[in-house]
């Protein structure tokens, strides 16, 4: 059986969808087959993000009403052979679907895949519900910033108050700044984790490759230049078990920094 | 021994001189003139307050006294019965504390465990605890979330949410915290608020009602009294 892992933050615009395309895409790179579901039915991005929208056929609406089956609705990524996606429906709501049906839908594919990963929508109504109600792990995904670190709370909250089979709730904190947290203008990641109380998944720096690949649709983890994409990697090793330091973000990447690892000046 | 004459720069109104009662009049004048002779041309310029302890000046003694500065290069601005006026401010701030800590405030009742709650993890945001009795929660109360307990309220980590003890009335209930940072607190009918400025220090802390108002006070200085 594989994981199914929903990506959920309460708070709206922190990366979710940007985190689960990143996140699949690496998991496939590694070798992995990998499932992305948008459970945001009727505000889908992921299929934009994936640069897939035009091959969707059949959508998770139909699936769970038996229009399609399950295979014809998996949509297999145009880059990677063992990357799928199975679209949400965006003429529909989220209570077309129940609970019961998102778990007996992941439940099937987890018995075909390694990783099932749904894309949450925002908030903390039926469309969370949903998403959640299959998953065995969840990743909060909080930007340094107070208002989302409140929402992340909130939804741990829920997320522990589930059944006790479910693992803990693992963080990853997008968009960050080294600079700006060196400085003290934003949180410190110590302090969100003191908050939080959860496992740190990774650490991920704003970057601008991020915007470029997502009007492209292209996860950015295809770029070997950018930060994020390689940050998500590292994620997407973890998940897999492996011990991987967190990044260091501070660590300058300029080329009198690199002169100076070449030379040994530098430790990094 | 026998108290030497004081002269003393202060932040507002430029000279304090402070004559010791001990010494005659005459005397006084002279060893004025001998300090002010050492201190060369230091103090030029200056305005000075004398401060007289429990001597009264006649105006005499004052004309005297104002001649002697004159000598100096120095302007007499008023002479005023008393003592150092910092010393003896600081001496009624002490007496002040001391009668406080005379009277401790009503201690609080101890928490009884009949009824008391015992919630055993930390409370996320948008979580509640609603109790007739008194609460204990071994965890954080984060931001966010609420607790509400007839009696008193005791968060062994960090309370950083709502938290509202004696909610029926009760104001010698008490809010205590290994780290106290709520958000508000309230303690029967009276509301309290965290100060806009953070305040990092992180000892166990205690609010109660006192007055009207919620204070908070390190855990640890109600046993000193």
């Amino acid at each position: 059986m594989g994981q199914v892992i929903v990506v959920t933050s309460g708070k709206g615009g922190v990366g979710k969808t940007t985190t689960t395309a990143n996140l699949g895409t690496a998991l496939a790179q590694l070798g992995n087959k990998v499932v992305l579901l948008d459970a945001d039915i009727g505000l889908r991005n992921l299929d934009v993000v994936m640069g897939l929208e035009n091959r969707i056929v059949y959508d998770l609406v139909d699936v769970v009403e038996g229009n399609a089956r399950l295979k014809q609705a998996l949509i297999k990524d145009k880059r990677m052979e063992n990357l799928y996606l199975l679209a949400a429906a965006q003429t529909r709501e989220k209570k077309d679907v129940t609970p019961e049906q998102m778990k007996d839908l992941t439940e099937q594919l987890a018995r075909e895949f390694d990783f099932v990963i749904l894309d949450c929508p925002a908030g903390i109504e039926d469309g969370f519900k949903n998403a959640i109600a299959g998953a065995q792990k969840a990743i909060i995904v909080s930007n340094p910033e107070v208002s989302s670190v409140r929402d992340a709370d909130r939804v741990i909250g829920l997320w522990d108050a589930q059944a006790e089979s479910k693992s803990p709730a693992m963080l990853i904190v997008n968009r960050v700044r080294p600079k700006m947290v060196a400085r003290g203008d934003m949180l410190e990641i110590d302090d969100m984790l003191e908050m939080l109380a959860v496992d740190l998944l990774g650490i991920v720096p704003e970057d601008d490759h991020i915007i470029v690949s997502t009007n492209r649709g292209e996860p950015a983890v295809y770029h070997k230049e950018s930060k994020a994409g390689k940050a998500y990697h590292n994620i997407a090793r973890r998940l897999m078990g492996e011990q991987v330091p967190i990044m260091d973000l501070n660590a300058d990447d300029g080329i009198w920094a690199k002169f100076k690892r070449i030379v040994g000046l530098s430790r990094s | 021994m026998r108290q030497d004459i004081v002269i003393r720069g202060t932040t507002r109104t430029g000279l304090l001189l402070l004559l010791p009662d001990e010494w005659e009049f005459p005397a006084l004048c002279q060893r004025l003139r001998e300090k002010l002779a050492q201190s060369g041309r230091f103090f030029e310029g200056a305005g000075v307050t004398a401060y007289t302890g429990r001597r009264v000046l006649a105006e005499s003694e004052q004309r005297m006294l104002a001649e002697i500065l004159r000598d100096a290069r120095m302007t007499l601005l008023s002479a005023v019965e008393g003592g150092d006026p910092v010393a003896e401010a600081q001496a009624a701030a002490k007496a002040a504390e001391e009668a406080r800590r005379a009277s401790p405030p009503a201690p609080a009742a101890p928490v009884n465990l009949e009824t008391a709650l015992v919630v055993t993890k930390t409370l996320r945001s948008g979580q509640e605890v609603r109790h007739q009795g008194d609460v204990i929660v071994l965890g954080d109360v984060n931001p966010g979330a609420v607790v509400i307990a007839s009696g008193h309220i005791v968060v062994m980590g960090a309370l950083r949410g709502v938290a509202h003890a004696g909610a029926t009335g009760k104001t010698e209930a008490i809010v205590a915290a290994a780290k106290l940072r709520p958000t508000q607190l309230r303690i029967a009918h009276v509301i309290g608020r965290a100060p806009d400025e953070d305040s990092p220090q992180s000892v166990p802390e205690v609010a109660r009602v006192r007055n009207d108002l919620i204070v908070v006070e390190a855990s640890s200085e109600k046993r000193q009294a």
